[in-house]
């Protein structure tokens, strides 16, 4: 009975982390093929000129689809898991901003072809806070059972 | 701190090597883009109204407050927004005059506002002497 909880915990950690690879995969596979079309998202927030702008388009793809993958690998997912949580935290203040600044934008999470418009914007928003803070949660975890493991 | 680190290091450089071919792969997007048929720049414009045997029309698509602050010397207002409203100047500005060009700007290449006005413009007036300013009012 007492196992409950932490069975409990275990099924749900591990069910976000399925969760987490799957919608960072997706993210970055339909990004890959249209990076001039990214770049351009990126540029709608006024935030970076275009030359930056195509390097992150360019690359973001790439890291999105590789820590996607290297959550599966014991050795690599903390900094998969930590890169994950950063980068969401840094769309949340895109998003952000460019709801404060009235810009009438898709997010660009996911490619081309997004919504555009406040309501679009702050759904984006949620979703970009809520990865962040669940892929903060499965660090945490993860750091956690690997001190126990190494205090064992 | 440090393992998470050197593990973000190893997911950034096995990243970096699909990044870089597909850098290559799409090398043309570093380049400049050269202009499309129906766009043209301030300087080109210029040369236009220096010539005189055009009659360049100048077209704001930027909002009302940002026409207000500032705008070309005799360009007109017309955005989406205020369509009924600001084209019956337009209209009357084009005359009967038919070698009259029209150049729409907004604010910058990320705008749409001076390419969908332009579109509008060729669809219900029927004129497609019509050009869009690349760079907008902030390339000036």
């Amino acid at each position: 009975m007492n196992n409950a909880p932490s069975n409990a915990a275990r099924i749900t950690a591990s069910v976000a982390l399925l969760a987490i690879a799957g919608v960072f995969l997706y993210a970055g596979i339909s990004k890959i093929s249209a990076p001039a079309d990214f770049a351009r998202a990126i540029e709608l927030y006024r935030i970076v000129p275009r030359t930056p702008a195509l390097v992150v388009a360019l690359y973001l793809p790439w890291l999105e689809i590789g820590c996607a993958f290297a959550i599966f690998i014991r050795s690599l997912r903390a900094g998969a898991l930590a890169f994950l949580a950063f980068c969401s935290a840094v769309f949340t203040v895109f998003i952000a901003s460019a709801l404060a600044r009235g810009l009438d934008i898709s997010c660009g999470c996911f490619g081309t072809g997004g919504s555009t418009g406040r309501a679009a914007l702050l759904v984006s928003l949620a979703r970009a806070a809520l990865l962040a803070l669940v892929c903060a949660w499965l660090l945490r975890r993860h750091m956690a059972q690997a001190s126990g493991r190494a205090q064992l | 701190m440090r393992a998470i680190i050197r593990q973000i290091l190893v997911l950034s450089i096995l990243a970096a090597i699909p990044a870089l071919i597909s850098a290559y792969i799409h090398r043309d997007l570093f380049q400049t883009p050269p202009l499309a048929p129906d766009e043209t720049t301030w300087e080109q414009t210029a040369a236009w109204q220096r010539a005189a045997a055009t009659r360049i029309l100048l077209i704001d698509a930027r909002d009302d407050n940002a026409y207000a602050a500032a705008h070309a010397p005799g360009a007109l207002p017309l955005n989406e927004a205020h369509w009924e409203r600001q084209l019956p100047a337009v209209i009357e500005a084009l005359g009967a005059a038919a070698d009259t060009r029209i150049v729409v700007y907004c604010d910058d290449t990320l705008c749409g506002a001076s390419r969908a006005v332009a579109v509008r413009l060729r669809r219900e007036l029927g004129h497609t002497d019509i050009f869009v300013l690349k760079g907008g009012w902030r390339s000036r």
